[in-house]
């Protein structure tokens, strides 16, 4: 495919769907089978419902899955390698990155960077996965090869220092003040399957170390130093209001779709034990197995209208499903994608058996 | 018959209580052929065991046959027992069917060879154990009342799919059909309302159009409803069932197109308990 131009500092090696290239005056460019413009400094790549790989000079890699966006900030070749630089900015979605094998550049001026830490390598193939508020997972491949680690990255920001040294590590970093989690090794991935790795939600791991430590954004879990206490009105507070249910069709999110869902999750086949105790109870509804708002794992917008006394669940990945039953109802939805399997229960879940398949 | 424009309007009315019972004996038979555009017809029969359609209708059937383009079609069936089966190949044309009553068979197709283009369709039934066939724009003749897909016991088993075909089989289940093939047509622009408010009724539904919108409504229990989309892009089902003990199949298969990803759209309201609902869409290419 796309050779580098004059003027490039790489080229598109692989493409697939809808991605294009930002150049820095502003200028989109479309990549194609028929248009493959070479890299240049300050490129934004961005992809839509598509992919792409783009190989340096010194032969690094970056594979980019969809719905992501990288900036290319520098790219610097010396005939000297430790004059030489790169530094490439992760802003979101999920992209590999392995360093070169070239001579050009000395690994340590690559730099790496995502919205809430700064990544140092040391030969090392990796993931970047980055949601839409910033916060970032980072999992250490192995070497193709050898199976074993691929190298050392070392995640800073200004919350601390985290290492990872073996293949499958991962840490999260929720924000630029808050040191990343501490290395969790993620099990029940292999090889064969990084190449077409799709993480989109956190991984189990990730998650208990994230409840272990408080990390957890105030969605899930606030962390105990971050109450301030002398704000604590608990007169003033309604209880007949949920935060949760003021979740609306207006926040419904099309662009949080994740078509390729957690690869991840998948693989570690969906513990349905853990899944059901991501309940709504605490919003004084009886579902199981998802929560109200959007649940990124099963890809549901779950709307309740408290004085409609209903509750609406919608999908968009793959066609197009929307339930609506009352919250006195008692339901059992399963549905079964190309990617995954979920099951939401309302109440006991006796009541209505509904079974959806979706398959593109 | 064949005229450029039509107006006709058609009444029998007839109660024969002993005929009401035996349940199908032959009253009044309407058997239409028309050919022709810009056709306004009503017809509307009152009593028990009237039939719109051929002259064997004790028995098999014989479809009346409409080719009209561009018409207005009301057709009603007032009465227990009574029959409709049809073929109306239009386009551009509005056709409502209403049946008011119990035990009544409706078989009808619209649009044979593919050619339900831009119909518009409202149907409602008021009764209960009605059986139906309905096929818009589906020019399969296999399916009729006493072949549906898919029986309802041990309902809580997925169907799989592979390719094109769904099927679903498992243990204890029987089936009258292992799999179904959505087979692309070539119809356009159809949109049908069904309203249904009674119990015990058997509903086959099949689409076969691209932009088909279909509303339906069910109010009652222990009702039997299958309905099937297939064909072209975004083809969109509003659903409300509200009754307990319902058996609801929906199929939406789309992507006639290689390539191109079309959406199915299903939004659904149910009030119901005890109910078996299935859901598959697919993309076939």
């Amino acid at each position: 495919m796309g050779s580098a131009s004059a003027e490039s500092i790489g080229g598109i090696t692989e493409q697939k769907g809808v991605a294009s290239l930002v150049r820095n005056g502003g200028e989109e460019i479309t990549v194609s089978g028929t248009s493959v413009p070479g890299i240049e400094l300050k490129d934004t790549a961005v992809t839509g419902n598509g992919r792409m790989l783009i190989e340096f000079l010194d032969e690094e890699e970056l594979s980019i899955i969809e719905h992501t966006r990288i900036y290319i900030d520098e790219a610097y070749y010396d005939p000297d390698p430790s004059k030489s630089k790169m530094a490439i900015r992760m802003v979101q979605g999920t992209a590999r990155f392995t360093s070169g094998r070239g001579k050009r550049i000395n690994k340590s001026n690559v730099q790496l960077s995502t919205p809430t830490a700064e990544i140092a390598i040391l030969g090392t193939d990796f993931t970047t996965t980055i949601d839409e508020i910033g916060q970032s997972l980072i999992i250490l491949l192995p070497d193709e090869k050898t199976g074993l680690s691929s190298g050392k990255i070392i995640i800073s920001n200004a919350g601390g220092t985290v290492t990872l040294e073996e293949a499958y590590q991962a840490s999260t970093i929720s924000s630029y003040d808050k040191s990343p989690s501490a290395p969790v090794k993620l099990s029940g991935i292999d090889p064969s399957m990084i190449s077409n790795i799709f993480i989109v939600s956190e991984p189990q791991e990730i998650k208990e170390v994230k409840q272990q430590e408080g990390l957890l954004s105030e969605n899930d879990n606030v962390n105990i130093l971050d109450v301030d206490f002398l704000e604590f009105n608990e007169l003033e507070k309604d209880y007949l209001e949920y935060d949760e249910l003021e979740f609306s069709e207006l926040d419904i999110d099309y662009l949080a779709v994740d078509f390729l869902q957690d690869v991840l999750d998948v693989l570690q086949a969906l513990d349905k034990g853990t899944s059901l105790d991501r309940s709504a109870l605490s919003s004084g509804i009886d579902l199981q197995g998802t929560i109200v708002g959007f649940d990124s794992d099963t890809q549901y917008n779950s709307i309740v209208d408290k004085g409609a006394d209903t509750i609406k669940f919608f999908r968009d990945v793959d066609g197009v499903i929307s339930i609506s039953m009352l919250l006195s109802q008692s339901a059992t939805i399963r549905t079964v994608s190309d990617q995954k399997e979920s099951e939401i229960i309302l109440g006991d879940g006796q009541g209505i058996i509904i079974n959806i398949t979706q398959v593109q | 018959m064949n005229m450029n424009k039509s107006y006709i309007f058609v009444m029998f009315g007839l109660i024969s209580m002993s005929n009401a019972i035996a349940g199908d004996a032959n009253d009044n038979e309407i058997f239409i052929e028309q050919t022709g555009n810009n056709v306004e017809l009503t017809i509307q029969q009152i009593g028990a065991g009237n039939k719109y359609g051929g002259d064997n209708f004790s028995g098999t059937s014989i479809d009346m046959t409409m080719t009209v383009s561009d018409s207005y079609l009301d057709i009603l069936l007032d009465g227990d027992y009574n029959k409709m089966f049809g073929t109306i190949a239009t386009t551009g044309s509005t056709i409502n069917n209403f049946i008011t009553g119990d035990y009544n068979l409706w078989n009808q197709k619209i649009g044979v060879a593919n050619t339900a283009d831009t119909i518009t369709i409202d149907s409602a039934i008021t009764g209960s154990t009605n059986s139906v066939v309905f096929r818009a724009g589906n020019a399969d003749d296999s399916y009729n009342v006493d072949t549906p897909l898919w029986n309802n016991t041990a309902a809580e088993s997925f169907w799989t799919v592979s390719g094109s075909v769904w099927s679903r089989t498992a243990t204890g289940q029987t089936a009258y059909w292992g799999s179904w093939t959505p087979t692309a047509g070539s119809a356009d622009s159809l949109d049908m309302d069904l309203d249904v408010n009674g119990s015990d009724n058997t509903l086959n539904v099949f689409v076969n159009s691209t932009n088909a919108t279909f509303d339906w409504d069910i109010t009652g229990s222990d009702n039997w409803i299958q309905t099937t989309m297939e064909d072209g892009a975004d083809n969109s089902q509003t659903v409300a069932v509200t009754g307990d003990y319902n058996f609801i199949f929906v199929g939406q298969n789309t992507g006639s197109t290689v390539g191109v990803t079309n959406n199915a759209i299903l939004d659904a309201t149910f009030t119901t308990t005890h109910s078996d609902i299935n859901i598959i869409q697919s993309d076939a290419n």
